[in-house]
């Protein structure tokens, strides 16, 4: 029941489609696109126990924030989420080959003042040269505020 | 006065709901100079009161504040063009009961041969799990916005999976999103013995604890998978994972 008087002089009709919950307490705020980057791994044959290094770098400000980071290597279909960080594919070829990996590419996602860095290392396994196929490291990054 | 037609009122309905952070913590963690070729850690628990696990996010910076990486980030060091320290210093955290407990992991560096102490300065947001029921949030300085003219990241998808880490068989667990697009994925291991809370990939050297799992996403799946090869632990649990709208 209103009280007396009070009137409803206009219907306000609001599109919910795109809100966030305005639930008890705030998300983490997303505010910017995601950026992306990516560098080229050219075909080579890879020495014995070495390893050659590649780094994304992106322009990101995260002060007071959290980042989520996923990399794609083009060898594969999907994208890795930098799960805490660091991601680790196993390979043979163009194949993934956990028992057995003639090389391993990993990727480790670091900021440094207001640059996020990505560097990926192409590891070889066997103690032998290995050829390694040409791939590029895609990457996704985004930061999302928190009340820090 | 009685609404005359009350179906001509809109109510303004949330299509998505968001994490909701009930605390934020903070402190610092020093780590004395490790042994050659080995590392030092320390830990502290905070008792947050909540008497149940929460999901959480933290940071932490090894400069007293004037850089910060996510935990798990483990900071490597790539001073030298010729070699990569992978690890210098990390920090993470997981979470028992009410209390979270943070540790920090400190490396000698191998390419450089140096040993240094290191502080971790570290800040966590607290937020809720799905079903938490009643939780009395922590005080919070910060002001906690929720003006629908802001855009909070959204949850599309909200649930688990069981999923055993094991090292003599492969693991894997999928779920699907069908969102079109590639989204972004949170996730947390949770222990079926004692219900602990721990981000994947959380790394504990000390305690020889690695939750290491592969987190794939395409356009229409997340995979959760781990190769026996790679683990080093056999626990029993499960995933508990967020998809988000946001891409």
């Amino acid at each position: 029941m209103w009280p007396a008087g009070l009137s409803i002089g206009s219907i306000l009709t609001i599109n919910f489609g795109n809100l966030a919950a305005t639930s008890a307490a705030a998300g983490f705020l997303n505010e910017e696109r995601p950026k992306t980057g990516s560098v080229d791994v050219p075909a080579q044959n890879l020495a014995a126990d070495t390893y050659k290094r590649y780094d994304v770098t992106l322009s990101m400000d995260n002060a007071n924030a959290i980042s989520q980071v996923s990399v794609n290597y083009s060898l594969e279909t999907f994208w890795n989420v930098a799960i805490s960080g660091k991601v680790i594919a196993p390979f043979d070829g163009s194949s993934h080959d956990y028992a057995s990996p003639t090389y391993t590419v990993s990727s480790q996602v670091f900021f440094s003042g207001t640059t996020l860095t990505v560097i990926t290392l192409v590891q070889e396994n066997t103690g032998g040269t290995t050829a390694v196929p040409a791939f590029t490291v895609n990457v996704s990054a985004s930061v999302f505020e928190a009340p820090f | 006065m009685s609404i005359a037609d009350h179906t001509a009122i809109a109510m303004a309905v949330p299509a998505y709901d968001t994490d909701k952070i009930i605390g934020v913590l903070e402190g610092s963690l020093a780590c004395s100079a490790p042994a050659a070729f080995s590392f030092s850690s320390a830990n502290t628990t905070h008792d947050t009161g909540f008497g149940e696990a929460c999901l959480f996010q933290g940071i932490f910076s090894m400069d007293g504040g004037t850089t910060w990486n996510d935990f798990g980030a483990q900071l490597p060091d790539t001073s030298d063009s010729s070699f990569v320290q992978p690890q210098t210093l990390d920090c993470n955290a997981t979470m028992l009961d009410g209390d979270l407990r943070v540790v920090a992991t400190n490396w000698y560096n191998s390419v450089a041969s140096t040993s240094t102490a290191r502080t971790a300065t570290y800040k966590v947001a607290l937020y809720t799990r799905k079903n938490q029921g009643d939780i009395e949030r922590l005080p919070i300085s910060q002001v906690l916005a929720y003006r629908t003219s802001r855009n909070f990241q959204k949850i599309a998808f909200d649930d688990s999976v069981a999923f055993s880490l094991s090292t003599s068989d492969d693991q894997t667990a999928t779920v699907l999103h069908n969102l079109g697009y590639i989204p972004r994925v949170r996730a947390f291991f949770v222990r079926d013995d004692n219900g602990r809370v721990v981000p994947l990939g959380f790394v504990d050297a000390a305690a020889g604890e690695d939750y290491y799992v592969e987190v794939r996403v395409d356009t229409t799946t997340v995979t959760f998978f781990q190769d026996a090869s790679f683990a080093s632990m056999n626990v029993a649990g499960r995933i508990e994972y967020r998809v988000y709208l946001d891409d």
